[in-house]
């Protein structure tokens, strides 16, 4: 597992970095790329009925040097690892990385004994700040995913809490 | 020149008829979800993770066959049993469902022989670390009958 911050800022401001955590935490600027059918999900979530702009984060940019997040959506294979690396050494500091899908936790029902093509998760290649599991993860899982990445930037968390059951 | 006002006319045409399908879906009602203010209950058929359902006393319906865990195309459940001393029956003592790996088939609903597993309703899980969904199905399905 690759083992987090390994860029992190040399000089802190401790009351400035606050501030600027919450600017960071409100406008959280995903990079837009899908592996596989959890960008689905990630496509629903961004549109109309759940809106990621509501929260500042519906902004999906097409370059790694104008994001913030990294949503790894779906299952990396040996092959995209790489090129998926190369990307998430390109986004500028600071920067997070969420898993979704159990496919980016943990390989998901690809890993088998004697599989060759899958990476058996994202953290194996990167570190990942967030892990949202389902095969696939409905779009609220999404969004709370989002809303942990800012509660834990902050420290807080200012939306309510939804029991599902 | 007649091509220069053509193109002025049709830029402004598929303008204004542009605003014309954003006008008409301002004023429709709003689809959005506000999620965390506002839910919308899943479907009877939807997907979680899945759990040990509760009969009408409380109790889970596990009687230890192994069924599911033996059919799991991914592995993803361990469970153990014992007898204790004098009982005709294996109690279920563990029952751990790695949902990091899980694909929702649902062949372990399917094949349980006692209809004791359920998929839940637990759709907004996240969290900050992989291992936090490697569920205690048992200690789970304890809290929901109390
Ligand atoms: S198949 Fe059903 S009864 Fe058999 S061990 Fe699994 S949950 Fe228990
Ligand atoms: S739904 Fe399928 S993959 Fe998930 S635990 Fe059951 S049998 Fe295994």
């Amino acid at each position: 597992m690759v083992t987090a911050n390994a860029h992190l800022p040399i000089v802190h401001f401790s009351s400035l970095d606050k501030l600027l955590n919450l600017g960071r935490a409100n406008s959280l600027w995903p990079l837009t790329f899908g592996l596989a059918c959890c960008a689905i999900e990630m496509m629903a979530t961004g549109v109309a009925r759940f809106d990621l702009d509501r929260f500042g984060m519906g902004v999906f940019r097409p370059a790694p040097k104008q994001s913030d997040v990294m949503i790894v959506a779906g299952t990396i294979s040996k092959k995209m690892a790489p090129g998926i690396r190369t990307l998430y050494e390109q986004m500028p500091h600071p920067k997070w990385v969420i898993a979704l899908g159990n496919c980016a936790i943990a390989g998901g029902p690809f890993v088998f004994a004697g599989q060759y093509g899958i990476v058996e998760g994202a953290d194996k290649i990167m570190p990942v700040d967030i892990y949202i599991p389902g095969c696939p993860p409905r779009p609220e899982a999404l969004v709370e995913g989002l809303l942990l990445l800012e509660e834990k930037l902050t420290g807080s968390r200012r939306w309510p809490r939804v029991n599902p059951e | 020149m007649s091509g220069y006002f053509k193109e002025i006319y049709d830029g402004g045409k598929s303008l204004l008829v542009g605003m014309g399908i954003t006008f008409r879906y301002m004023v429709q009602p709003v689809v959005t979800l506000q999620y965390p203010h506002e839910t919308v209950p899943m479907t009877p058929r939807f997907r979680g993770h899945i759990d040990l359902a509760c009969d009408q006393a409380g109790n889970h319906k596990c009687i230890v066959c192994g069924t599911c865990q033996r059919n799991c195309p991914s592995g993803c459940i361990s469970l153990k049993g014992e007898k204790p001393e004098g009982a005709k029956k294996k109690l279920l003592i563990a029952y751990q469902l790695d949902f990091t790996k899980c694909s929702l088939c649902g062949t372990c609903v399917e094949s349980c022989p006692t209809d004791a597993l359920i998929f839940s309703k637990n759709y907004n899980l996240a969290g900050l670390s992989g291992q936090e969904f490697i569920l205690d199905l048992l200690k789970r399905q304890e809290e929901r009958s109390k």
